[in-house]
Parts: structure tokens; C-alpha cells; sequence
């Protein structure tokens, strides 16, 4: 039988502060449509946008210094998906303001409840995640991975698969392995492997 | 059990790293710490802190 594993951000004041990374994790994959292979850097593109108002593409382009082209494929999703609202300015028609909405925004508040209500704490933390990895698009569900193997010190595949997010084993599989290769996990043989 | 999988230790060094954002008010991105908010350290063992609050 899996381990007890955390799921609501009720639990939060119990949970000690690895559990906790987990559960935040949960909520900002809920925050983006529930799709755990959303990379690292969306979840801090729609927290800026959360922090920031109608805000504008090349307001982002600036706090972030990303492309052009990878900024608005991020937004184009987080668009798609119905995370983000767009509204054309009233002053240029050019620019397009943005704003988090709906799912997106509750689910987000979830996980800033763990910060204070800090933007600036969450992106710390998801920035501090985004620069552990050697791998240019880590996703939530790599993070959670980590976060359950440093939780639980030393965890077998189905361990670590029952503390993750489901979905196709084959994708379990890749990312684990791929974390292994980045030397972010190190896999060991037991006594009886 | 077979194949087992343990964090690096930059893998626990970088988590523990980012959980001192957790709960913590005013932090600064740039690195320090200005609010000396007594962050619990004792859940996040093994590895002992690399960065203490100002």
C-alpha cells in the first residue's frame, strides 16, 4: 500500500516543507489545466501575469528576457487553455493586455497561500526548481519526482510513480530516466536487485 | 525491491533552497534573506543549511 500521500492544501500546516513543495506543485498543475508535463516556466509565466494585471507581451519579455516566439507559444497556451484573458488596449490596438482568470487564478491563490501570498516567493521557488535542472524545459512532473525522492530519501519506480501524477507509464518511465541521466536522481541496486 | 532512486545532493541542496521561500515574507530574489522569519530547517535533512538568513 502506497504511503499516505497529502493532497490538499488543508493539510498544509501538517505537512512538513518538502510535503509541502508537493502539494504546491498539485495546485499549479490544476492551475494549468491539470497537465503535469507543462513545463516549469509556464507556471512562472502565468504567476507574473497573476502578479501583474493587465500586463503587456513586451512587459513580460522584459522581466522574463525570453524570445518573442517562445513567449507566445507560452501565451498562446496558457490563452488556449483559458488560463489567461486578453483584451486589445484601447489606446493601440496593437497591444494586447493580459490577465489570469477562472481555474487558473483559484488554483494559482492555492499555491501563493503557501508563499504569503507572495508572487516574488513563488517565482523564487520555481526559479530556484528551474535552475537546478540541465534540461532546458523541466516540467511540473519532474519536480514532483524530486520532491518525492528527497521526501522519502530512497524510493523504488512504483514508489516514486505512486507519489507522482498519473499518466502514461511510458511517460513515467522517460522522465525518471531522464532525471537520472541529468544527475538529479541517482538509481542504486538494492541487496536483492 | 530492485532499482532503487536517491536524490543527488544538489538535487536536496536546491530543494531545500527553494522551501526557504516557502511561508517566508519579503524575501529578496537576489539571494538574502531580510526578514529573519526562523524558517524551520529540521525537515529537510541530511543536508545542513547553505544559506542563512541575514
Amino acid at each position: 500500500m502506497p504511503p499516505k500521500i497529502l493532497k490538499s492544501a488543508h493539510n498544509q500546516a501538517s505537512a512538513n516543507r518538502i510535503q509541502q513543495m508537493g502539494l504546491i506543485l498539485d495546485h499549479l498543475v490544476d492551475a494549468l489545466g491539470g497537465d503535469p508535463s507543462a513545463p516549469l516556466r509556464r507556471a512562472q509565466i502565468l504567476a507574473d501575469i497573476d502578479c501583474h494585471p493587465d500586463t503587456t507581451q513586451s512587459a513580460l519579455m522584459d522581466r522574463f528576457g525570453m524570445n518573442k516566439s517562445t513567449l507566445n507559444r507560452e501565451i498562446e497556451w496558457l490563452y488556449d487553455q483559458g488560463c489567461i484573458l486578453r483584451t486589445p488596449s484601447q489606446q493601440d490596438g496593437r497591444v494586447i493586455h493580459m490577465s489570469s482568470c477562472g481555474y487558473a487564478k483559484k488554483n494559482l491563490g492555492l499555491a501563493l497561500d503557501y508563499f504569503n501570498r507572495s508572487h516574488k516567493n513563488l517565482h523564487f521557488f520555481l526559479e530556484t526548481l528551474i535552475n537546478l535542472f540541465t534540461d532546458p524545459k523541466p516540467t511540473l512532473r519532474d519536480a514532483k519526482f524530486l520532491v518525492a525522492a528527497t521526501d522519502m530519501g530512497e524510493a523504488s519506480r512504483q514508489e516514486l510513480f505512486d507519489r507522482g501524477y498519473s499518466g502514461a507509464n511510458t511517460t513515467n518511465v522517460r522522465a525518471l530516466d531522464h532525471l537520472v541521466e541529468q544527475g538529479l536522481l541517482i538509481k542504486t541496486e538494492d541487496e536483492n536487485g | 525491491m530492485g532499482k532503487t532512486f536517491k536524490p543527488s545532493a544538489d538535487t536536496i541542496r536546491s530543494l531545500r533552497q527553494a522551501a526557504l521561500s516557502i511561508g517566508a515574507s519579503g524575501l529578496s530574489i537576489s539571494g538574502g534573506f531580510n526578514t529573519g522569519t526562523g524558517l524551520p530547517q529540521e525537515d529537510i535533512s541530511p543536508m545542513p543549511a547553505n544559506v542563512t538568513p541575514k
